[in-house]
């Protein structure tokens, strides 16, 4: 108690007390600006997704509605069929993230701690796997598929992924990589010591040290395949197998087609579905990944924090 | 003894083909089939649509899309100039939230929250909507509010207003792409070990030195890293204009073999630009990160 009084006697307004405390109001001047920047959208879209329509319509009503509704939102839901294509969604996120933890992981294991020849060429070609756009590929793909009698399915969104490659299965490999080298030879040393095969290595000794990685991979697959709507566009053609992040596209068209025919019955059409309905569907697709980060968000960091020297 | 040895490596090779074979049968058939097809097509021309019969034509198709098309170069010149332009802002962007985002600050876990929405949304429809034209719009007028007010605004000419605009709007963008940068970046502050830091408080470096002889060497591999994957991740975009164009195309014009030989030229450029980049930069960052 003594000290603190002490420092709060002999502090004095010195040059470098005022030049921490700009620096200090820099710094978080420009924090609340950068998180402005990425939430505005957010509260943007959150703010409308409660407005009415006349509260959309009325220029003056910029953040705060004048009344609230929640019309919007089981609106939304209705017109995205949230009940069937959430789960159809959550299939093939979970399906093919599963099979991008369990390939991508064993294949960079391959390439990290075996010498074999062609291996740099190989490991080249998992670069290129994730650099050649998938456009390109996309009409021999189709007519793979299709040939298959993929399309339809589910099917071409998740078997690759079991391969190593599908939706930037090669940056998962790349990942892997990155942490297998990391480690010391002694562990796997020492278990071959103990008369552990290779395979009995990597699945009792490394495969449960990868926590961290497998982490981060987790948040990255699930997050870009739930965001994907370019192959699921080209494969899915039947309304019923939809998924979520289909819907929107099509939505969106619908609400720019609205605006164009101008008789009652679209009138009528464009007060029901208006910007608010919009906005109520686009939260949708979001916040079941919202609700994954931040349960995850603490030991994501922690995974990225590995080597956790800072403080 | 030696034979013994050989053989070991021999069984090592083996097994080392066992871990990589589910990748190899799946590049086979999902990336190398495709590939062998998509260039032949971009060699062909298809004679009937319904049985894909085609006969070879050579370099045709390469020489209209750039002497016939008029729209793809100007396109892939947009794309080029976009991705280059925003790579250098994700980059200096992506650095710096990075680097105040590790240091001690009031609210990190909800900065960093905010920070990382990018990585979760940063892909797919929403995120184009969200730099669309529909928030776009919204958002500047947003930040416009903010920044003038009303004299200000009707002082200054409307092309000044337009830039600041466009900057803006630059920013957004930029922001919005940066998430797997700043997690790169983050990754490599936290590798660094803190004792250096020390150390060099202990000779009465300043932050400032400390950025400059410490942080920035020791982050170049990584930097070298997120540049690859910032210009990987923005050729490949699918909002980019020339992959747009290049689908439209195929889908649209149903010039298959047309839209492939883009597609080739368009990547044979993206392969070229980033080894070259990876080349020319190695040497200098490997000489800085060990010094």
């Amino acid at each position: 108690m003594k000290q603190f009084q002490c420092d709060l006697l002999t502090r004095r307004i010195t040059p470098k007390v005022v030049k921490n405390l700009m620096g200090k109001l820099i710094l978080y001047t420009m924090l609340i600006g950068l998180a402005f920047v990425f939430l505005q959208p957010f509260i943007y879209m959150l703010v409308n997704s409660f407005k009415t329509y006349t509260d959309v319509m009325n220029m003056s009503i910029k953040w705060i509605p004048r009344e609230g509704t929640l019309e919007n939102w089981t609106l939304a839901a209705e017109a995205i069929n949230l009940d069937t294509t959430f789960f159809n969604s959550l299939l093939v996120t979970l399906l093919s993230t599963l099979g991008h933890l369990f390939s991508c992981s064993f294949v960079a294991y391959g390439f990290t701690r075996f010498r074999f020849p062609g291996r740099g060429l190989l490991f080249g070609l998992v670069i290129f796997s994730i650099v050649v756009p998938i456009q390109t590929l996309s009409v021999p793909l189709y007519m793979l598929y299709s040939n298959l009698d993929w399309v339809g399915t589910y099917l071409p969104m998740v078997v690759p992924t079991f391969f190593g490659m599908g939706l930037n299965g090669g940056i998962f490999i790349f990942l892997f990589r990155q942490y297998y080298l990391s480690l010391p030879p002694s562990l796997e040393e020492a278990a071959a010591l103990d008369g552990c095969n290779e395979f009995a290595t990597y699945f009792r000794i490394i495969l449960p040290s990868t926590g961290s990685t497998m982490l981060v991979s987790f948040v990255l697959s699930c997050a870009w395949h739930w965001n994907d709507y370019f192959e699921p566009g080209m494969y899915i053609n039947n309304t019923k197998n939809y998924l979520l992040p289909q819907m929107l596209p099509s939505m969106y068209d619908f609400f720019e087609k609205l605006d164009v025919n101008t008789t009652q019955e679209s009138l009528e059409m464009a007060m029901k579905y208006h910007t608010g309905v919009i906005m109520a569907a686009t939260l949708i697709c979001v916040i079941p990944l919202l609700i994954m980060f931040l349960f995850l968000n603490n030991k994501f960091m922690q995974g990225i924090e590995r080597t956790g020297l800072v403080e | 003894m030696k034979k013994q040895q050989g053989g070991l490596q021999k069984r090592k090779a083996l097994v080392g083909y066992a871990f990589i074979a589910p990748w190899l049968i799946g590049f086979g058939i999902f990336c190398l089939f495709p590939v062998v097809y998509s260039l032949m097509f971009s060699f062909s021309e298809i004679q009937d649509p319904t049985t894909f019969s085609f006969k070879m034509v050579g370099l045709q198709n390469y020489m209209d899309a750039f002497l016939v098309d008029t729209e793809f170069l100007p396109n892939f010149l947009q794309s080029v100039g976009d991705t280059l332009i925003n790579m250098v802002l994700i980059l200096f962007f992506s650095f710096f939230i990075a680097i105040i985002i590790n240091r001690k600050i009031r609210f990190r876990s909800f900065f960093r929250v905010v920070f990382f929405l990018p990585v979760i949304l940063g892909t797919g429809f929403i995120l184009d909507q969200i730099l669309g034209e529909n928030l776009q719009e919204q958002s500047i007028n947003v930040v416009r509010d903010l920044l003038f007010s009303e004299e200000v605004v009707r002082a200054v000419p409307a092309e000044f207003l337009e830039m600041v605009q466009e900057l803006l709007n630059r920013i957004t963008v930029v922001l919005w792409n940066s998430g797997v940068q700043i997690l790169l970046f983050l990754t490599g502050l936290q590798g660094i070990s803190s004792s250096i830091y020390e150390a060099a408080r202990v000779d009465a470096a300043g932050e400032w030195e400390q950025f400059w002889l410490i942080t920035l060497p020791l982050m170049s591999p990584m930097i070298l890293l997120t540049i690859v994957y910032t210009l990987v991740a923005g050729f490949t975009n699918s909002s980019n204009v020339v992959l747009e164009y290049i689908l439209e195309i195929a889908f649209e014009k149903n010039q298959l073999e047309l839209s492939s030989a883009m597609g080739w030229i368009y990547f044979l450029f993206i392969i070229l630009f980033v080894s070259l980049t990876f080349l020319f930069m190695r040497k200098p960052i490997d000489r800085a990160s060990n010094r």
